[in-house]
């Protein structure tokens, strides 16, 4: 048994406790593990108490908790006041009993962590309380005009004259009923349900709990077509702005499409008053709007993910109107998936009006032209490409990169010659994605094009490891002419840049130990004493795989 | 606790209880009459403080307290504009509680019943307390209470979600279950779930009050008959058939004589047989004034046949009588009905 001194030690740990919890409560979410271990100490140092007793009372005042009538915490500041903020609404006593569960502790700190400027409607702390419906968490309320009118509105039934008018009234209504014709006999005595009705009763109830964000938009839809004067239609659609709003905060946007496509649709309405119809638009384009869009931008660089569904709704509702906006929401996005997303959004409405998807490539920001690059690539038609074949000596070989790979996907005649000057590119990476987009080329063509990058005088010059890609690419179009290129890049001697051609020839033997094709054996064995020291290694690494398929 | 202790309609005799559920009444009936005015106003609408009041409220209708459901059925002082939404809340969470929402959900309920008709309140009173009959312009003005009480509602500063629901139960109240009454709408696929709820709340309390644009007061019995006549139409059918299930044909508090002669008030409904609720019976078969006692309507006689069975209900508007104060009076043999 703890003395009284040890108690009020423990109690003040318990507040020291609850208040480094709803501190971290008020940076980290739930689930982060500081608040999860500060959740943790409060609850032990409660249970530790409550192991000894049922119950521990806190009595608050303006500035203080009480425990057993001693002040275990006192705050004169505005922020870190606990008490003021329980007391200003009205609790004056808290009590946690024994049983008590960490979910009502985790509760109890969400509470306590509200802000203090709970503006407007906003739930206070007894509503919070209440609506956590704790069940070992008890909180005293002073209510003082709650009930101020009991005395006064007791409803008179007492004394000698209300029990004589009673009476007399109680005649007259018993004469009055003699008079009236008995009750007829035609109602059911008992009400029965069916199982049907009971599931229905329990699914409707739980649909009920669904967001009703949905049902919010189409009343209001349904106040625009009630509208009567040029004012009702303005004060409408500030409403309407306002729940789309609210809907973006709540990050709703498969609601919001749905509802914008609603207002499509009965805008399309042909009898529709041409006065309405132009209310309607202005509606409409509302979500074609900056704000609308630059949160939608937000959200996704706040991690909204779209459904395939909801993507293509929100394609549905945009036009070549948005497609600026989209361009400069791309300037600023952080992630690469919000990214994507606006980018494949242009790539799909883009179509209705290429010029202004390209008005993009102006930007100075290369990766916003690399974007737009992509979403032309997207579009795919051959304005687009038109568009895309100017880019190809762009200045930014990022850009240059993406072009390329986009003109590849496109296809069309062009392409074997875009790919022949872009694998003579200076950059390597441009070399690179132009190797890689061979594979959208007819077989021979792209076969004839390697062939002749690797004949050609300046290949030797590249560094290994290009060559050894160049060769293993060379090797997916595999035959006679390609097993005799390499052979004869195995045989070959060079009197000067030796060690440029043993390079070439290790990149050979490398591809060749993958291919584990003995005929290439007596070459690689003429290899393997070369005084270079790549060749010597690849040459007898691929012997190796060749024998020994290791 | 003593049997001496218990009162007529079996809670606990606490003596405060009456005063609290008096009070709260009162308070609810206050707000509803300051409500519009602070909305057309721009003050601050006091929700928090009917959010307070309703969850006392639920509270007491979740552990069984009757007397609620007592003063919404029976008369009071207070204007009748200013009751009934205070009414469609109490008998809006009686409803709720009977079909299992949750106290958070009942709270949220009583809410959106205590402010459906919220539009109603700001249409102007000479149009709201004409007397006499109804022209087609006063009813135009009357159908846009929906669409006022919807854009009231909304527009309260910082609303949250439960005021978003409230706003669209405002907007719908007048629709029925097929979507004919008003407003027209062609958006709308279905009544919302606490629309068809406070409705069926909304209608019991207009049947059996006595207002100037309708014709007059209906028995409880009467208003229920109505109900199960539209139910499937304007009224959710299964919806009703919990509503009437959970008053009986003889609501709580309905006036009625029995085919003993003696005059008595309905306390609490029988759980099966919807015609045999337990009765207080205030006088004898002469009409003359007697010690309350409750009579289980439910109970035979040793060859089987009812002891009291009602005959007539009795519009409680035309006899000056205190209901209400019926429910909190000792009986002649408290805890065991007759």
């Amino acid at each position: 048994m703890l003395t009284h001194s040890e108690r009020l030690s423990s109690v003040r740990k318990v507040i020291e406790s609850l208040l480094r919890a709803r501190k971290a409560i008020r940076i980290y979410p739930d689930s982060n593990p500081v608040t999860g271990k500060a959740v943790d100490e409060l609850y032990s140092e409660l249970l530790k108490l409550l192991a000894n007793q049922d119950r521990l009372s806190f009595d608050i005042t303006r500035d203080t908790i009480q425990f057993e009538l001693e002040e275990i915490f006192h705050s004169a500041s505005h922020e870190n006041n606990v008490p003021l903020f329980l007391f200003r609404d009205g609790v004056r006593e808290v009590t946690f009993k024994k049983g008590l569960t960490r979910e009502e502790v985790l509760g109890f700190v969400r509470v306590v962590a509200g802000d203090w400027e709970q503006a407007g409607t906003g739930d206070d702390v007894v509503t919070k309380i209440w609506d956590q419906d704790f069940k070992y968490i008890r909180c005293i309320v002073y209510e003082p005009d709650m009930f101020a009118w009991e005395e006064a509105d007791e409803i008179s039934g007492s004394g000698a004259s209300a029990e004589k008018q009673l009476s007399a009234e109680l005649l007259k209504a018993h004469a009055g009923a003699l008079l009236k014709k008995a009750e007829r006999e035609d109602f059911t005595d008992r009400i029965e349900f069916s199982d049907e009705e009971l599931i229905a009763m329990r699914r409707e109830i739980e649909i009920n709990a669904i967001d009703k964000t949905g049902k919010l938009l189409a009343i209001i839809l349904e106040l625009f077509l009630l509208a009567e004067t040029e004012e009702e239609y303005r004060e409408i659609e500030n409403i309407m702005k306002k729940a789309v709003e609210r809907a973006l905060d709540g990050m709703k946007i498969d609601v919001l499409a749905d509802f914008f496509i609603n207002v499509k649709k009965t805008y399309m309405d042909a009898e529709l008053d041409p006065r309405f119809k132009a209310n309607l638009s202005r509606i409409f384009s509302f979500f074609s709007s900056e704000m609308f869009l630059t949160k939608v931008g937000a959200m996704l660089d706040g991690g909204l993910r779209l459904s395939d569904e909801t993507f293509g709704k929100l394609v549905l509702l945009l036009d070549r109107r948005s497609i600026p906006i989209l361009i400069t929401i791309l300037g600023y996005l952080d992630t690469i998936s919000a990214r994507k997303t606006i980018v494949n959004i242009l790539g799909k409405i883009g179509i209705t009006d290429v010029p202004a998807v390209t008005r993009g490539l102006s930007d100075e920001r290369w990766y916003v032209v690399r974007n737009i690059v992509i979403a032309l690539r997207n579009i795919g038609d051959n304005e687009a490409k038109q568009r895309l074949l100017k880019l190809v000596t762009h200045k930014d070989a990022r850009v240059r990169r993406e072009v390329i790979k986009s003109l590849a996907k496109i296809g069309g005649e062009e392409l074997r010659g875009i790919l022949k000057q872009a694998l003579d590119d200076p950059d390597l990476t441009i070399r690179q994605t132009a190797l890689n987009s061979l594979s959208h080329l007819e077989e021979t063509l792209a076969k004839t094009l390697l062939i002749d990058v690797v004949r050609s005088s300046a290949f030797p010059g590249r560094d290994y490891d290009e060559k050894r890609v160049y060769y293993q690419s060379l090797l997916k179009y595999d035959g006679e002419d390609v097993r005799r290129l390499l052979e004869k890049g195995l045989r070959k001697r060079s009197l000067f840049s030796r060690t440029m051609n043993d390079e070439s020839k290790a990149a050979i033997a490398y591809n060749i130990g993958l291919l584990g094709d003995k005929h290439f054996l007596g070459c690689l064995y003429e290899l393997v004493d070369s005084k270079t020291e790549i060749l010597r290694q690849t040459a007898a690494e691929a012997i190796r795989k060749i024998e020994h398929g290791a | 606790m003593g049997p001496e202790a218990k009162d007529v309609a079996g809670n606990s005799g606490n003596p405060g209880v009456r005063a609290r559920v008096t009070g709260i009444y009162s308070r609810l009936v206050l707000l509803a009459r300051e409500l519009p005015d602070q909305m057309s106003s721009g003050e601050n609408a006091d929700i928090k403080g009917v959010k307070r009041l309703i969850q006392h409220l639920t509270e007491m209708i979740s552990d069984g307290e009757p007397l609620l459901l007592g003063m919404a059925l029976g008369e009071s002082r207070y204007d009748y504009s200013y009751r009934h939404p205070v009414n469609v809340c109490i008998l809006s969470v009686a409803l709720g509680h009977k079909i299992g929402l949750s106290k958070k959900e009942l709270a949220e309920l009583g809410l959106v019943a205590f402010l459906s008709d919220i539009g109603k309140l700001l249409v102007p009173p000479e149009v709201l307390y004409k007397q006499g009959i109804y022209d087609e312009n006063d009813w135009r003005i009357m159908r846009k209470h929906t669409v006022q009480g919807f854009k009231a509602i909304f527009s309260i500063p910082h609303a949250d979600e439960q005021l978003m629901r409230a706003a669209i139960v405002s907007f719908e109240h007048h629709l029925h279950c097929d979507l004919s009454g008003y407003p027209a709408v062609c958006h709308i696929p279905e009544q919302d779930f606490y629309t068809r709820v406070v409705v069926i709340a909304e209608w019991y309390d207009a049947l059996t009050a006595s207002k100037s644009y309708k014709e007059g007061y209906r028995s409880p019995d009467t208003a229920i008959k109505i109900m199960l006549e539209k139910a499937g139409k304007e009224l959710d059918p299964v919806l009703v058939k919990v509503f009437v299930s959970m008053m009986g044909i003889y609501p709580v508090g309905s006036f009625v004589m029995l085919d003993s002669g003696e005059l008595g008030i309905v306390v609490e409904p029988h759980a099966v047989l919807l015609k045999r609720p337990r009765t207080l019976v205030i006088s004898d078969a002469r009409g003359h004034s007697v010690r309350p006692f409750i009579a289980a309507l439910s109970k035979r006689d040793e060859n089987g046949k009812y002891i009291r069975t009602i005959t007539k209900t009795l519009d409680p508007n035309d006899y000056k009588i205190d209901y209400a104060s019926f429910f909190y009076r000792k009986t002649a043999h408290p805890g065991e009905a007759r």
